[in-house]
């Protein structure tokens, strides 16, 4: 006898979901902190700073510089000052500047369709109900099994 | 073994695994799933960074091995965002009507000999050219794909990398339990 994969699944997944919902909200902080966690490693591996040294002379928690490697801390003007101070380094200001307009709003569009697989909005109802195509004359019930097992009643 | 939906009353499409009693390999207590897994992973820039750098990767024995590091781990954080932006896509659009087309073209064989079989082991690229990143997953029947892992390939074969190797058997042991259990399909009946 063969099984059905359904009979043998009891739980839906919910984490993945409401994770990447999240992270698509949050794309353009989280590539920040992952460029910075990047340069920061670099410049550890470079010099040979291990993250409780940096932790020691942050005067932080060892978990609090895992936390910015990791990009899961949400950096702070204070926090880049303690991390410039303890390596003796400059952490450049973010600046305003005037995007620059080389080419038109379609044809960059049209580069990020060709270069990227375009970014599309999804629905993130974890509850989406589902569209079945399947003719609802065509599913057994108990009331319409009843017409074949007694069909001189109909008559 | 255990399978997990990607929605409440799902009964085709996507499925994920997590690995229990498996003997050479368990799905970390903190994850539901070996998708949530992969996702923490993917995203997280000093485990990509110590993973390309280790020996696990097979970097410095690929074609990428002149490549810079900082280099390679930026490609794989962007593109992990893309691939969960697709495989989203995609467990939306397998859940109603005939979804055969959109699994059997998106998650293709590992191997041209293997095109067929049923279960089968299949894979799915985040974009048609230049992926780092591999989603592995086992076919069941036409209407089903399973997620098993996810791989950051840097070699030529995944033989050449001990964390794919470990994908591959990941892999496998699906497959097996599959056929040991005389799962066939997901149809409703």
């Amino acid at each position: 006898m063969t099984n059905n994969l359904n009979s043998k699944v009891s739980k839906t997944a919910t984490h993945w979901k409401v994770r990447a919902k999240n992270d698509r909200a949050n794309r353009r902080n989280i590539n920040r902190a992952q460029e910075f966690a990047l340069d920061l490693m670099e410049f550890m591996e470079t010099h040979k700073i291990t993250q409780k040294e940096l932790a020691n002379k942050m005067e932080v928690s060892p978990q609090q510089v895992n936390k910015i490697l990791r990009a899961k801390a949400n950096l702070t003007f204070d926090t880049l000052d303690k991390i410039a101070d303890a390596l003796n380094v400059t952490i450049s200001s973010p600046k305003i500047e005037v995007r620059e307009k080389s080419y038109s709003r379609t044809v960059s569009t049209t580069m990020q369709v060709v270069h990227r697989h375009k970014q599309k909005e999804i629905a993130e109802d974890l509850n989406t109900v589902m569209i079945s195509k399947k003719n609802p004359f065509l599913s057994t019930t108990l009331e319409n099994m009843n017409e074949y097992l007694d069909p001189v009643k109909e008559n | 073994m255990e399978i997990y939906r990607t929605f409440e009353g799902q009964y085709q499409g996507v499925y994920l695994a997590r690995f229990v009693n498996c003997p050479f390999y368990k799905t970390p207590e903190d994850y539901e799933t070996e998708l949530d897994k992969i996702q923490d992973h993917l995203q997280n820039p000093l485990y990509v960074r110590d993973f390309i750098k280790s020996s696990q990767s097979g970097w410095k024995k690929g074609s990428y091995k002149n490549d810079n590091l900082n280099f390679l781990v930026k490609q794989v954080l962007l593109e992990s965002a893309d691939l969960f932006d697709k495989l989203d896509k995609i467990s939306e659009e397998s859940l109603g009507g005939d979804c055969f087309e959109t699994l059997f073209d998106e998650f293709i064989e590992l191997s041209k000999s293997e095109r067929i079989d049923d279960p089968g082991r299949r894979k799915m690229y985040t974009y048609d050219h230049g992926s780092f990143l591999r989603l592995y997953g086992i076919r069941l029947g036409n209407n089903a794909i399973i997620v098993t892992g996810a791989g950051i390939k840097l070699v030529g074969k995944m033989q050449g990398s001990s964390a794919l190797k470990m994908e591959l058997n990941k892999l496998d042991y699906l497959k097996d339990w599959l056929k040991n259990e005389n799962i066939t399909d997901c149809t409703e009946f």
